[in-house]
């Protein structure tokens, strides 16, 4: 019973990391490196606004929003599009070149030393039949997970930047061609991704605690539900995030504690052995 | 007809120009031990030992455009399986570097294997599990065996001549640096470095050429493992100890700075990227010190090196990607041309 609780609030954390993943990949097209650091900036830009200068909630919320925003117009038109048809590969340099920066940003910021955010309601443990131990934190984590994926459902269906959205993910050209601004869709889509992303560091953090360590731990290990549900696909996100929670809770509970660290990068490498597309993704990434 | 002659002389000039210009570095490289001091041979050397990294890791993004952070976890096998073949099981020099070689070469086919299937970027994220998984059991091979302070080398012995001065270990790091830049860059004009560059332009029109894409894609990261392990080896040797703290994540990402930094798919320009990015802390603490001594500023500084570096680093390989994605090879070039140009007029 508490592998399934575990399971269940490991997968909600990472099912909102890998989707910041596959958005990125699927709207704009690149694997975006930079996506544990994006996690861990949010994640404190949130504690700075909510407890170091304690902003009522509202406030923190839209500041937070705000920045990611400031962050997502600076990222695409300061640098990606001035890379705009360049392969792939140079792409990828670029995300890795800004997770390298922002890395260094983070860490000259705010030190490395865990912290705990300012708490909206006091944390409360629930005993559940079979032993197993759940916080109010652990709920709210899975109930806003579920939240978020209920919108942005509706957002890709029955908005019309949603749709715009996916029509330029499908073919940025002919997107472009019929009116639609392409560079503010980019900006949007790094927007989303930045917002997901570090709204999960935030809630692990509650969690657990604030450290930059969070960045690589749980922002680049997303990368593994991503790519186990398929790096396009974004349906296959929360059977990712749920096969990578299972092995991680499992790995750490057979081999001990160190096993957290590696079980993720394990199940890449497993999962590209016998599935590459992943359990979801199209056949469409790999021609040629 | 004219201009048939004279593209002929100039090329002549061009070519005499070359020659010089490599005895020249040649030249340079071959006395710099007797004008330089113990510890600025020693950064050289150390600068060359990452060279052979970046120009291995230039085969694989610069050459057959694939992106790799496997650096620093292939550098690390070569490194570890120095000290294994080293001190456990007590192999001479060579024959370690020739198993090192071998390490990289088998590591990457295990990687690469899988990836190269599927798509370019996958080889990014197989890496980047590998970086995660090699230090995993490395730390843990490292703490069955000898603890947390690493492995400590013997000598190295080179046909009976044992290689420890600053001095010997300049020519024998220098001598396999020439060696490889020459294997490389044959390599790079030959049938397989064609098709490698042209899978990197366009893959549809390789594979209408008959170029097997993965099975090329694959060679091409394999000879650069290869390449990676021998010199992980070369390190472990020349810094005689060896220990997990010094295969950060942050090295791969170093190496691929030097990559961008030196210019796409040119071998020179790699080893200038390199001596570029592992002379930077010594030379900005050398600028530093010239400057008017700011307490605070310096203080800043020396205690944050790591995050400035990281900044530095990333904000070199964005700044020459969006501003100058030739690289220093491609502005030499430039120039040089330029000087040619008004030679002639």
């Amino acid at each position: 019973m508490d592998i399934l609780v575990g399971t269940m609030l490991l997968a909600s954390t990472y099912a909102l990391v890998a989707f910041a993943w596959v958005l990125m990949f699927k709207t704009t097209g690149i694997l975006n490196l930079a996506t544990g650091a994006h996690l861990a900036i949010g994640a404190y830009l949130f504690d700075t606004f909510a407890t170091h200068w304690e902003l009522p909630w509202v406030l923190t919320i839209v500041g937070w929003l705000a920045s990611g925003l400031v962050i997502s117009w600076i990222t695409q038109m300061g640098l990606f599009r001035r890379l705009a048809g360049q392969p792939e590969f140079v792409l990828v340099i670029a995300t890795l070149g800004l997770a390298s920066l922002l890395k260094g940003v983070l860490s000259l910021t705010w030190g490395t030393d865990s912290r705990l955010i300012r708490e909206p309601f006091r944390d409360e443990f629930y005993i559940l039949p079979g032993d197993a131990v759940i916080s109010a934190f652990g709920i709210s984590t899975i109930v806003v997970a579920a939240i978020v994926f209920l919108l942005s459902a509706l957002f890709f269906t029955r908005t019309k930047i949603g749709v715009e959205m996916r029509a330029t993910a499908e073919n940025a050209v002919l997107a472009a061609q019929s009116g639609i601004r392409v560079d503010r869709i980019y900006i949007i889509g790094w927007w989303i991704a930045f917002s997901i992303a570090s709204l999960a560091g935030v809630l692990y953090a509650y969690n657990t605690a604030l450290s930059p360590n969070m960045g690589d731990a749980l922002g680049l290990r997303g990368i593994a539900p991503a790519l186990v549900g398929g790096l396009d696909s974004i349906r296959g996100v929360i059977p990712g995030a749920l096969i990578v929670a299972f092995a991680e809770v499992v790995g750490v509970r057979l081999l001990g504690g160190q096993m957290q660290d590696v079980t993720a990068w394990i199940v890449i490498l497993v999962v590209l052995l016998i599935r590459p597309n992943g359990l979801f993704g199209s056949g469409e990434v790999n021609r040629v | 007809m004219s201009a048939l002659t004279q593209s002929h002389t100039e090329k002549a000039s061009f070519d005499a120009y070359s020659i010089v210009k490599v005895v020249i570095i040649l030249g340079a490289a071959m006395i710099l031990p007797m004008l330089a001091q113990r510890y600025q041979l020693g950064l050289v050397s150390n600068a060359m030992i990452l060279a052979l990294g970046a120009i291995a890791l230039n085969v694989v993004m610069g050459l057959a455009g694939l992106v790799s952070a496997g650096n620093a976890a292939l550098f690390a096998v070569g490194a570890y399986g120095a000290a294994a073949c080293a001190v456990l099981l007590g192999l001479p020099f060579p024959v370690t570097l020739v198993v090192c070689a071998g390490l990289g070469a088998l590591l990457g086919l295990f990687v690469g294997l899988p990836a190269l299937r599927v798509h370019g970027i996958y080889l990014a994220i197989a890496t980047l599990a590998l970086h995660y998984v090699v230090m995993f059991v490395l730390n843990r091979f490292q703490a069955e065996v000898v603890g947390p302070m690493g492995f400590v080398l013997p000598k190295a012995s080179l046909f009976g001549w044992v290689i420890s001065k600053e001095w010997q270990w300049y020519y024998v790091i220098l001598l396999t640096l020439v060696v490889a830049f020459w294997c490389v860059n044959n390599i790079k004009a030959s049938r397989i470095g064609r098709a490698w560059m042209l899978l990197r332009d366009s893959p549809i029109a390789a594979a209408s050429q008959g170029v097997n894409i993965a099975r090329y894609k694959l060679l091409a990261f394999v000879f650069s493992s290869a390449i990676i392990g021998f010199s992980g080896g070369l390190h472990a040797y020349y810094h005689s100890n060896v220990y997990i703290e010094a295969f950060p994540l942050e090295l791969a990402i170093q190496v691929i700075a030097m990559i961008v930094i030196g210019g796409w798919g040119s071998t020179g320009g790699a080893i200038a990227g390199a001596f570029f990015i592992s002379l930077l802390p010594s030379t900005l603490s050398l600028l530093l010190s010239l400057l008017p001594r700011d307490a605070m500023a310096t203080e800043f500084l020396s205690r944050n090196v790591g995050d400035v570096q990281l900044i530095v680093y990333g904000g070199l390989i964005i700044g020459f990607l969006v501003l100058a994605p030739e690289g220093l090879s491609g502005l030499w070039e430039r120039f040089e041309k330029r000087v040619f140009a008004r030679a002639r007029s």
